[in-house]
């Protein structure tokens, strides 16, 4: 148990927690004045979608809650109009 | 929502006026009962999608036909972008490309029904969707069509 616990306090984690303050998430909608993000442009819906095509969970891209309802109910317009997929693999 | 009042109310309230010494928005308050909404059109968009396998004469018969619709149904059509033959991200009915067409207009929520309805009818529409916007689409779709279809240019360089 002693040993684990020296573990925890060592170098690598202390430098996973200074690394995550410097670089801290921010929604980029917030900062770059998105107000209306839209379904017809699916190379920029691309960025929030992991590679089977699901929609990335707001703790991975920090986008802010209010714009993850509107993200996600474009990603699911993309969809529908087929110009996104619903599943797949590979797609980066 | 714009109100506008009968002319039964507006009489009413003159003598109102003269009569009591009270603030206008006072009475007003009382006779909400008596005032209608007045019908107002809102901004919608809509895309749908043509059967890939179809010849393009075919596919502008389609177009035309539901942009007819829009119009006998006093709607007022700001925009339309043919965005051509596109790869589909999947199947649909076997089939993998298909037209886009995407229409800008104002109409009368009822005019909507119709139109789906028609969409539903139609077999060589293989998908469609309509949204209503809000202020923010609405500004977002003023500037997309001041800097011209950067997403049509986008798809003819791939």
């Amino acid at each position: 148990m002693a040993f684990k616990k020296n573990m925890s306090i060592g170098p690598t984690a202390a430098n996973k927690i200074k690394n995550q303050q410097l670089s801290k998430k921010y929604c980029r909608f917030k900062r770059s004045g998105i107000r209306y993000i839209d379904y017809k442009d699916p190379n920029f819906l691309l960025k929030f979608v992991n590679e089977q095509g699901k929609i990335l969970p707001r703790r991975i891209t920090g986008t802010s809650l209010k714009y993850q309802r509107r993200l996600s109910t474009a990603i699911k317009r993309a969809r529908l109009l087929g110009l996104l997929p619903f599943v797949t693999d590979l797609l980066k | 929502m714009k109100y506008v009042l009968s002319k039964k109310v507006k009489k009413d309230l003159e003598v109102c006026k003269k009569v009591v010494i009270l603030r206008p928005q006072f009475i007003e308050r009382f006779l909400i009962m008596d005032i209608k909404p007045k019908k107002v059109k809102n901004n919608y968009e809509t895309t749908f999608v043509v059967a890939g396998d179809l010849t393009e004469q075919e596919h502008k018969e389609v177009s035309e036909k539901f942009l007819n619709i829009l119009k006998n149904g006093e709607a007022d059509i700001l925009n339309v972008e043919q965005w051509g033959l596109r790869r589909l991200a999947y199947p649909i009915n076997a089939k993998f490309n298909g037209y886009y067409t995407f229409v800008e207009f104002n109409a009368f929520g009822e005019l909507i029904e119709k139109l789906e309805r028609e969409y539903r009818y139609d077999e060589r529409v293989i998908r469609f969707l309509t949204v209503r916007l809000d202020k923010h689409a609405v500004a977002y779709n003023n500037k997309r069509r001041e800097q011209g279809f950067g997403m049509r240019q986008g798809l003819e360089a791939k």
